[in-house]
């Protein structure tokens, strides 16, 4: 919304240098700007975009130094404290106390039935679902950026096959899917009768989120570096001898650097919600894990005596959805002017 | 159009079958016996021998694959079981019952959760876009766009289980959600049925909202609607006529995807209120590894998606005299 502002500032400088050149022999510079630094700039004026990224900075934070946190707070999430001090919860199994039993020691209350510290399962539930989150946006993208431009690029035979291969998996039912084919890939890993450990269900949710999850990137991709596979640009350097390898890397990359920005921003919050998702359905991450879909699938049982316990995963999730929605607003109104929204 | 419908057909055929080849032998490659798993407690050789030869597992893979595939158009003989009739999905051991006749059963719910929640969630979305678009910049606007932030920004497993809390337990306007057949009670099939529209189309509308809002003003700025003004035509005219028309060709599309996703089963919604449609069922078949329930249900899913991708199409093209079907 502040595009008309934007390229002026450059001029403008210009503009009153030559105006106010009364005799002073050299006009004020022209400072040079890189993409990044304009990009930055604008992206310093918005200021919601600003307080979003300081919340969306907090959250990484939070799930990067989860073990000193709760270690500073002094409780485990893995501990049932419920259990061990028979006075923290009442007979029917709901914490003792105001809302959810929050006390100086159990900052946000105590889960009911175990008496898990809810505070503890909260910062490494965000430590859980944010890194799994993170892997298949990373994977995603991957996937995604390589098959898009090599669509792209090499366009012919390939382009096609691989894009009626992505129309198929469009048209799959995305949860469906998920649900169905975590467990199936957990047993091809892992004999039915032998415990699952946590790394393996990790491994299973996030190659069946990648396999799903790439086409949106590809078919973007795929547009944009078949417009610029056109440019004269390339084909000077096709001309000039380049390598292909050198076109993807030095002439295309760099500008479809922006749009892949934009777009894993966009992934990440929609990845970290489908991991929640799928662990409240019960096939993804499982108990003792501490995951903050499984809160949720935790609290939904306790909701009408303990309406405290759902708030705390619920109110986090919705400021950290709407916090990265902003964020990934305001970098993409930053790096591309153009985009009306 | 008549082409264009069969060709978009035919091309669904071949998805759906790479479809089911894809998922079939991904289900089959477990490793594990399924006749073992679909076993109930206290399996005796006899039953286990027996299960096995119903679900046609002493037959190789390759068999067994052109058994399903034929059983869809044809229907199988399975052994005690009896005779599964044409769309055959298998036979479900957990629930006793042919997959098939599992699945009717509990569409019914799924498809009336589909259609309120796509009523409220596109005349919720639309009608705030609209607002929007019409005022413009006023606090209406940004009240409208604050709210659908917050709507893309929630989850049904949070908003559903407070929507309870306060309209159920707390204040007490309505009972417990719950699927009654419309056909046995209209009016109580939409009370029980309310709270999980509303709540399944707050993840909906705000999409609509904000394209129906950008689309409307850039609509408006259209050079044929100011020379639809300048003739002097009543501006509610032009509002209705001339820029909504033009807005809806891009939310027919997104609807149609959207249809696509909750007629395939809402999952998330039916588990949080309980409602026994098709993904209550998915879930259900995945805890219980019932392997041929999940299989249909798959299938039957992408089988909607696919059916309404043609709809849209065909719709898009109707409405939008610019688009070929080609």
């Amino acid at each position: 919304m502040t595009t008309p502002t934007e390229d002026t500032t450059t001029t403008e400088q210009v503009v009153v240098a030559s105006a106010t050149g009364d005799g002073a022999d050299k006009p004020a510079a022209l400072l040079g700007r890189t993409p990044g630094q304009i990009a930055w700039s604008r992206f310093k004026r918005n200021r919601a975009g600003v307080f979003c990224a300081g919340i969306v900075l907090l959250y990484i934070l939070v799930a990067i130094l989860a073990p000193v946190i709760t270690g500073l707070q002094g409780q485990s999430p893995y501990i049932p404290y419920g259990t061990r001090d028979l006075s923290l919860l009442d007979d029917s199994g709901l914490p003792i106390g105001p809302n959810g039993g929050m006390s100086a020691a159990h900052w946000l209350g105590l889960t009911p039935s175990n008496g898990f510290d809810v505070f503890a399962q909260l910062i490494y539930g965000i430590r859980t679902s944010l890194g799994i989150g993170l892997l298949i946006t990373i994977f995603s993208s991957i996937f995604g950026i390589v098959i898009g431009v090599a669509q792209g690029y090499l366009g012919g035979r390939f382009d096609y096959l691989v894009g009626r291969f992505s129309d198929l998996l469009l048209g799959l039912p995305t949860q469906l899917f998920f649900i169905a084919f975590t467990p199936i890939v957990l047993i091809w890993f892992v004999p039915i009768d032998r415990e699952t450990p946590v790394y393996m269900r990790v491994i299973a949710i996030v190659l069946v989120q990648t396999f799903l999850g790439w086409m949106g990137t590809a078919r973007l991709l795929r547009g944009l570096s078949l417009s610029l596979r056109e440019r004269e640009y390339v084909e000077a350097a096709k001309i000039s001898g380049a390598s292909s390898w050198r076109i993807i890397f030095k002439e295309l990359m760099p500008n479809l650097a922006t749009t892949i920005l934009v777009q894993v921003t966009l992934m990440l919050p929609a990845m970290v919600t489908a991991e929640a998702g799928l662990s409240f359905l019960g096939v993804g991450m499982v108990s003792p894990t501490p995951d903050w879909g499984l809160m949720f699938l935790d609290a939904s049982s306790y909701y009408r005596d303990d309406l405290t316990y759902l708030m705390v995963p619920g109110i986090s999730l919705m400021i950290f959805a709407i916090a990265f929605n902003l964020f990934g607003d305001s970098v993409r109104d930053a790096l591309d002017p153009k985009t009306i929204r | 159009m008549l082409r264009f419908l069969i060709r978009r057909a035919l091309g669904a055929f071949v998805i759906i079958f790479l479809l089911v080849a894809l998922t079939f032998f991904a289900f089959h490659s477990s490793g594990n016996n399924p006749a073992q798993m679909n076993c109930p407690k206290g399996c005796t050789p006899q039953l286990l021998a027996q299960i096995t030869h119903n679900m046609h597992l002493d037959r190789s893979l390759g068999q067994q694959f052109w058994d399903y595939i034929t059983g869809l158009f044809v229907g199988q003989d399975m052994g005690t079981v009896g005779h599964c009739a044409a769309p055959c999905l298998g036979y479900s051991y957990a629930g006793q019952a042919f997959v098939w006749d599992r699945i009717a059963a509990n569409y019914p719910a799924t498809f009336v959760l589909a259609v309120g929640g796509a009523i409220c969630f596109l005349s919720i979305g639309v009608g705030l876009g609209m607002i929007s678009a019409w005022k413009q910049g006023s606090l209406l606007d940004r009240v409208s766009s604050s709210i659908s932030l917050v709507g893309q920004s929630t989850q049904i497993f949070f908003i559903g289980p407070l929507a309870m809390a306060l309209f159920v337990y707390n204040l007490k306007w309505l009972d417990r959600p719950e699927y009654v057949p419309i056909t046995q009670d209209p009016w109580g099939c939409f009370m029980g049925m309310i709270l999980p529209w509303l709540v399944m189309s707050v993840i909906f509308w705000s999409n609509y909202t904000r394209q129906v809002r950008s689309l409307m003003l850039e609509q408006l700025s259209e050079d044929h609607i100011r020379a639809a003004r300048a003739k002097g035509m009543s501006n509610r005219y032009v509002w209705w006529r001339y820029a909504l028309r033009g807005a809806m060709a891009p939310i027919i599309t997104i609807f149609g995807i959207d249809l696509g996703a909750v007629f395939s089963g809402a999952i998330i919604t039916e588990v949080t209120f309980s409602i026994h449609g098709l993904g209550f069922l998915a879930v259900k078949s995945v805890n219980q590894a019932d392997l041929y329930l999940e299989l249909g249900v798959l299938l039957f899913s992408s089988a909607a998606i696919l059916l309404f991708n043609i709809i849209v199409d065909a719709a898009y093209a109707l409405l939008d005299p610019r688009v070929r079907l080609g």
